[in-house]
């Protein structure tokens, strides 16, 4: 009743993502979130299906059996997380409603951060975790966001009619031919459903968008759209450093995960940089980021960003073009 | 109504936080604090002992079937005028904490305490946390009662966001949060 907002964009699934795996790596955690199966190696189709699910993967009664990539990859999905998780999820841009609840990500953040705490003996030794946790979300970015961008705009409107029922089909969208939006309209279980969907959305892409080559547009990227995606605005201020060639600033002023967190001593934004430095590594330009704390009259929680590109970054701007 | 002190009690009647907004006043010393706290856990406790039996069972069974008008508590708008900018509502959406009477989970311990020079409000959440304002205003008005615990539901709200959302506060332990005191401090100089 206390915890209600709806006003929070997502690197959530990401986090879940993440924690998963953690879990999954240290047993005592408390952070299960999915009821990992074990159960992940099947049988192959020529065995009644029914047997398939309960059996726990070789048969002593049938020998060793041929496992089909496609049927196994299927059974993996399904017995993650129930009926639907993250991997059944498009990747459409418009598909998902573009907000979490501050109040969830928040637990969640500070969950992260006293198992980060628990875990370590120094105030960096904290920080590195968390950063380690961000490196592996903005790895994951890069690719995303990319790809997304890539969709056509404004085809998300027709392409989730289409799929959405028999009646968008009469819509008639000209651009993705006949055979897929039949096949949306046959298409009566989830699962299939799910098909549809990614065929479709292939369909939408033209071009895929290239990737950043120059230093300021992956700056830009990092700036605007992965600002966007985390905290739905871009980020207050992008700045060049006047005193060191290989230095940029990122600004936020009203930094949103760690907005509940009042500490001085452990920086918790490490999180964010952890995600700038995997956005920026994937795209080929190594640096270390760090983030300090320097408040001003009107927003006393301002956060810098420092990103300190490798040497090597800048002799490479220097030589192409 | 000026608030001269709030304190929150833990479930177990220790006092997790203390802090003055009137440097003026008698003071009392930390150790005077720790004794109050753990004296008004003692009387809220013994207060709801000596209600009536008779009241007790009817309470019980009839907060099964509907919450009575009379329990509940009116919303006080306006008290402590909203923050300028919404974004200082924390995880609290639209233009207040809450915008609605909602029930008191006080129901048979003690809420109010008046003396010559001043009164003493208490706010009991579902936990068994308590929040206590010392006002320096002696009254004995229903309204003045509400008025309190609406200010010190808004205390519970800022609890829930930058107490309880914190990675470094220990439950059950004293308060040192920051934002937590600079935001009640916020609430109570609006008053």
């Amino acid at each position: 009743m206390l915890t209600e907002a709806w006003n929070f964009p997502k690197s959530f699934t990401f986090l879940l993502l993440k924690l998963q795996r953690a879990s999954a790596k240290h047993n005592n955690t408390n952070l299960v979130l999915y009821r990992m199966s074990h159960k992940i190696i099947n049988p192959s189709t020529s065995v009644a299906p029914a047997n398939a699910a309960g059996s726990t993967g070789y048969d002593y009664t049938i020998g060793p059996q041929q496992t089909l990539p496609n049927t196994s990859a299927q059974s993996v999905a399904s017995t993650l997380a129930g009926t639907r998780s993250v991997y059944h999820e498009s990747l459409h841009p418009g598909a998902h409603g573009s907000h979490v609840s501050v109040a969830a990500y928040a637990f969640l953040f500070q969950e992260m951060v006293s198992q980060a705490r628990n875990a370590s003996k120094t105030v960096s030794e904290i920080e590195l975790r968390l950063h380690r946790h961000g490196y592996h979300i903005g790895l994951r970015l890069l690719e995303l966001l990319k790809f997304r961008s890539s969709v056509t705009p404004g085809s998300g409107r027709s392409f989730f009619h289409k799929a959405g029922g028999p009646a968008a089909a009469t819509a008639g969208d000209a651009a993705s031919g006949a055979g897929n939006a039949s096949g949306a309209v046959g298409a009566s279980g989830a699962s299939s459903l799910g098909n549809a969907q990614d065929e479709s959305l292939a369909s939408n892409i033209t071009t895929m968008k290239r990737r950043d080559l120059r230093l300021l547009e992956v700056l830009q990227f990092v700036h605007g759209p992965v600002w966007r995606y985390l905290f739905d605005r871009a980020s207050d201020d992008l700045v060049k450093s006047s005193e060191r060639e290989n230095e940029y600033m990122i600004i936020d002023n009203t930094p949103s995960i760690t907005r509940f967190i009042s500490s001085t001593n452990v920086q918790c934004d490490f999180f964010v940089c952890g995600i700038i430095e995997g956005v920026l590594d994937l795209a080929s330009f190594p640096c270390t980021v760090t983030a300090h704390s320097v408040p001003e009259d009107k927003f006393n929680r301002r956060v810098v960003f420092v990103i300190r590109f490798d040497q090597e970054v800048l002799e490479r701007e220097a030589l192409r073009f | 109504m000026a608030i001269q002190t709030i304190l929150v009690i833990n479930k177990s009647g220790g006092l997790v936080y203390q802090r003055d907004f009137i440097k003026t006043g008698a003071k009392l010393s930390s150790n005077e604090y720790l004794i109050l706290a753990g004296t008004l856990q003692g009387v809220v406790a013994i207060a709801s002992q000596v209600t009536p039996k008779a009241l007790q069972i009817s309470a019980k069974t009839g907060s099964k079937t509907a919450n009575e008008p009379s329990q509940l508590i009116p919303y006080v708008g306006s008290l402590g005028a909203p923050a300028q900018n919404l974004s200082d509502m924390g995880s609290f959406m639209g233009q207040d904490f809450f915008n609605e009477s909602f029930p008191s989970w006080n129901q048979s311990g003690l809420k109010h305490v008046t003396t010559d020079q001043l009164s003493m409000f208490l706010y009991q959440t579902l936990t068994g946390l308590k929040f206590v304002a010392i006002s320096t205003q002696s009254t004995t008005n229903a309204m003045a009662v509400s008025i309190a615990e609406n200010l010190l539901r808004k205390a519970y709200c800022l609890y829930a966001d930058y107490v309880m959302k914190n990675p470094f506060h220990d439950p059950e332990m004293p308060i040192k949060c920051e934002l937590f005191d600079t935001h009640l401090a916020e609430l109570v100089g609006q008053l």
